[in-house]
């Protein structure tokens, strides 16, 4: 037993040296015997070249398709396609509303909020609003 | 990425769907999985191969129960996809010879001669006809470079176990290469 486990250290500090790449020194016959074996595993197997750059990234972005498919992204609501055509048309819908009933001559909201006069900048303002949702929901629908 | 979690706690991130977690996963076995590869599939294909493996990997993490470690598990696919490989190549009846054949083509031609050539190709038809943990403990030392206290570590064992686990294998390739019954 005690033979064996000094076979075993000589051994696996002979594998370290050639692995690390300082001369093995070996004491016992057997395990110069079987240092000519590590050496020709080392030979045969020892992890000379690592996976190239271009494989590894082309590998990752594989496995990132995958992944998706494994573990779709649950989506916020507010990122959802369907609530944002909503929001886009609601925009329009009261902004337009809102600019018919705030021009609209006569309007006592309207001469209330701005002291009697119609002011330009709240008619910009509406019509900045609609041209916005517009846009927003042209570009969801183009998508 | 994350060097300070353990391979359990990224695995149970990534479960949860967790990409920057499988990453680094990823990251930490790349080479390792590639050198195994490497070391039993013939060139042209080690590339494919690995990327089934990590494929296989993403597609059965979610059912990884860890009552084994990840790496043991890992290794796991990784063999069960190099006998596919090898299966495949059975049925398409290329290479159906033996063992010495199949494993000629994994070793780069160049670089030490016919005769460095004709040694390896014998020492790996070698260390392929060994029992399984004898192949694993040769692997882990030498494609996975861990260490003794590393492959302690890894397999619960004592270091004085692995040592001798180890010394048993090489014997066993000297064995296999003199054309004689393993112990």
């Amino acid at each position: 037993m005690d033979e064996n486990k000094e076979l075993d250290d000589e051994l696996a500090a002979l594998t370290d040296d050639l692995l690390d790449g300082r001369q093995p020194k070996a004491t016992l016959p057997e395990v110069e015997e079987l240092g000519s074996v590590v050496r020709q595993v080392q030979r045969t197997i020892a992890p000379d070249q690592a996976a190239s750059p271009i494989f590894r990234d082309r590998l990752e972005m594989r496995l990132n398709l995958e992944w998706n498919r494994v573990y779709p992204r649950r989506q916020r609501f507010w990122t959802q396609r369907q609530f944002q055509y909503a929001a886009a048309a609601s925009v329009v819908l009261v902004a337009g509303i809102l600019a018919l009933t705030l021009t609209k001559p006569g309007n006592d909201l309207l001469q209330a909020a701005t002291g009697g006069q119609t002011s330009p900048v709240i008619i910009a303002a509406i019509i900045v609003g609609v041209v916005l949702g517009a846009a927003l929901l042209f570009l969801r629908l183009r998508r | 990425m994350f060097p300070e979690l353990s391979d359990e706690a990224l695995v149970r991130q990534a479960q949860q769907g967790d990409w920057d977690s499988f990453q680094a996963l990823y990251d930490r076995y790349l080479n390792k999985v590639y050198n195994r590869v490497k070391s039993r599939i013939p060139p042209e294909d080690v590339e494919d191969v690995t990327q089934d493996i990590f494929v296989v990997v993403v597609h059965a993490l979610k059912g990884f129960e860890a009552r084994s470690r990840f790496n043991t598990w890992l290794y796991t696919i990784v063999n069960r996809q190099i006998a596919d490989y090898y299966r495949r190549r059975y049925r398409k009846g290329e290479n159906a010879a033996d063992d010495l054949e199949m494993v000629e083509d994994t070793i780069p031609a160049g670089g030490g001669g016919q005769e460095n050539l004709d040694e390896q190709i014998e020492v790996q038809a070698a260390i392929q006809r060994l029992p399984e943990h004898y192949q694993e403990i040769i692997l882990q030392r030498f494609a996975d470079g861990l260490t003794f206290e590393e492959i302690a570590q890894q397999r619960g064992q004592s270091l004085e176990a692995v040592k001798s686990l180890y010394r048993r294998a090489i014997q066993a390739v000297r064995d296999q290469i003199g054309g004689e019954p393993d112990g």
